[in-house]
């Protein structure tokens, strides 16, 4: 007994180290995001005795806070407006329709879980690059809606296969066409699996880096947060005045923490449920 | 509309699978197949003057002593982050089930560093890092391990700090991942060890751990293709440094190609790319070797 009673606190130490870990570093940079310089070099704990409400305001205004939002809000909805209905609408027909051919075209789509992405970035850049969609906000939705493609086919058919297909049958025989009975019938029927599909990937897409790094160039009016984030951090040895960049790190936690506080329980399952299927 | 039955269901078909299969042919496979042919030539900047050099592009990734480092990194780290996550993932879920107040707090910030992404965590690791105000680095300070530069100018800091923060990441999922697991084994089954004088460590590593199969399959399939993934961390913290020591695969291939517009040669690094991540992908399925639950309901019918 006192073996395990040894396991059970060292289990809880465990996790007590881990919650530090995460709220530490966010309780530093929120409290770092009220300083002036010299407070931040003298007392790196402390919490400032007059909030430098001030960095706020400097930090909308250099790190173009705002905009940046804005991109990759436009960005993340955008994808999301064209990637649900396609991929729902191609899921269904590869679960529910058998055709010769269908077999290879799931297996094209499972293919694309299978490598990062990123490894074909130069001939995609280069082609991009000959549409002119670089540095534009709809090529990176497109690219966006290629890339999320493979994932979002596959878990949507696996919620649309485990729907009986008596139910396209009663509604046919009702008088529905194949796509009535698509939006009225299966669609609703399989929402579970897309609200799993448009979280995981709204919360992929809001965070996405490598795409937007490599279509974007920087200094673009176009840069999403995460980019913008990466010219914050490069240009921070240059920056004189320190807690503007805490502030504007601070704001671009802002909306994502509060999506995570709303829906936490959601998203915890979300993950699993897409780790599962995937 | 007097289509005949089988013309329809084929234009649904056409229609409704139509938009995204050529959306994935056109942006996703065309640039796949495209980046075999393109690692034959040799071309600098966008130009078209595409000169074929059949297998030279290879030849120089051999002998370029950033791709071993690339490799060792890459390999290492997969080796590295797999132990280390399924090992506190495990002890963490197992925590978590006794329902204490450190365990309902964790619950709530398991997911906190990954839906944050790395590009913010990693922005406050380098904030955390930096020599002149950083308080990890003032902590590493007074302890006494002091680097010109900070941790991150130090080829081994630099290496840990990615390691570490590459766990930390992703911890929180692999603890939902494992409780899952751990909440589908049969009480019964435990109960019948228990009964049979198995308790503790026995009881975990003779009935537990074995029972977890499906899931340390999974959690292993996860962590190596998240390490073949890796990009905006090292971008973030390290950016490859000093000295390529902390470089990897995606970071590399990124600094062929769009820093030193060796875009030929950053295609060729691709593509060995995609054979490492199938052979890592075949030897971590042997490497979790068959299911043993399957195996011993075998033998009970055999």
């Amino acid at each position: 007994l006192k073996r395990l009673n040894i396991s059970n606190t060292l289990g809880q130490f465990l996790l007590a180290l881990f919650a530090i870990s995460v709220i530490a570093p966010i309780a530093w940079v929120l409290i770092t995001s009220f300083k002036n310089n010299t407070e931040l070099f003298s007392s790196p704990w402390s919490v400032p005795t007059k909030p430098k409400w001030e960095n706020y305001p400097v930090a909308l205004e250099t790190a173009q806070v705002t905009k940046r939002l804005l991109n990759s809000l436009i960005a993340t909805v955008g994808t999301l407006i064209i990637l649900i209905p396609i991929s729902a609408m191609a899921a269904y027909v590869l679960a529910k329709y058998p055709f010769k051919g269908a077999s290879a075209i799931k297996f094209l789509f499972r293919s694309g879980l299978m490598f990062p992405n990123f490894l074909v970035i130069i001939p995609l850049f280069l082609m991009f690059t000959s549409l002119h969609l670089t540095n534009t906000l709809y090529g990176l939705i497109l690219a966006y809606v290629a890339y999320s493609l493979a994932f979002s086919v596959f878990v949507l058919g696996g919620f649309f296969e485990a729907l009986p297909n008596e139910l396209i049958e009663a509604s046919m025989l009702d008088g529905c066409s194949h796509s009535q009975t698509f939006w009225r019938v299966m669609l609703p029927l399989a929402k579970p699996g897309v609200l799993v599909v448009t979280l995981f990937n709204a919360i992929g897409l809001w965070n996405e880096f490598p795409l937007a790094f490599v279509l974007i160039p920087t200094k673009s009016p176009y840069e999403t947060v995460p980019v913008g984030l990466r010219t914050m951090t490069m240009n921070q040895q240059y920056t004189a005045d320190y807690g503007p960049m805490f502030a504007a790190t601070v704001s671009f936690m802002i909306p994502i923490m509060i999506v995570y506080i709303l829906f936490r329980k959601r998203i915890q399952e979300t993950m699993l449920a897409g780790a599962i299927k995937g | 509309m007097s289509l005949r039955p089988r013309t329809r269901r084929n234009l649904f078909i056409a229609g409704y699978l139509g938009p995204a299969l050529l959306t994935y042919l056109v942006f996703v496979g065309y640039p796949l197949i495209q980046t075999f042919f393109l690692s034959l030539y040799s071309w600098r900047g966008v130009s078209e003057n595409k000169k074929f050099v059949g297998l030279r592009n290879y030849e120089l990734l051999a002998k370029d002593p950033i791709v071993h480092k690339v490799a060792f990194n890459q390999i290492a780290m997969m080796v590295l982050a797999t132990i280390l996550i399924i090992g506190f993932a495990v002890a963490m879920a197992h925590a978590l089930r006794r329902r204490t107040f450190v365990a309902k707090v964790t619950e709530v910030l398991l997911l906190t560093p990954q839906v944050l992404s790395v590009v913010i965590t990693s922005t406050v690791f380098v904030f955390m890092l930096n020599p002149k105000y950083g308080i990890v680095s003032n902590i590493l300070n007074a302890v006494g391990f002091k680097y010109d530069g900070g941790v991150l100018g130090n080829e081994w800091g630099a290496k840990i700090v990615i390691l570490v923060a590459f766990v930390w990441n992703a911890l929180g999922f692999y603890v939902l991942l494992f409780g899952a697991g751990l909440k589908s084994i049969d009480e019964e089954v435990l109960e019948a060890a228990q009964l049979d004088g198995a308790g503790g460590w026995k009881l975990f590593k003779n009935v537990t751990w074995p029972l977890l199969w499906s899931v340390k399959k999974v959690a292993v399939v996860y962590v190596v293709s998240n390490v073949m993934g890796i990009f905006a961390l090292v971008t973030f913290l390290t950016n490859g440094g000093p000295g390529d020591t902390s470089n990897m695969l995606l970071n590399y291939v990124q600094r062929l190609g769009f820093d030193q517009t060796r875009f030929g040669r950053a295609v060729a690094l691709a593509v060995l790319g995609f054979f490492f991540a199938m052979i890592v992908g075949w030897i971590s399925n042997l490497a979790i070797g068959k299911d043993p639950t399957k195996a011993r309901k075998s033998a009970v019918t055999g």
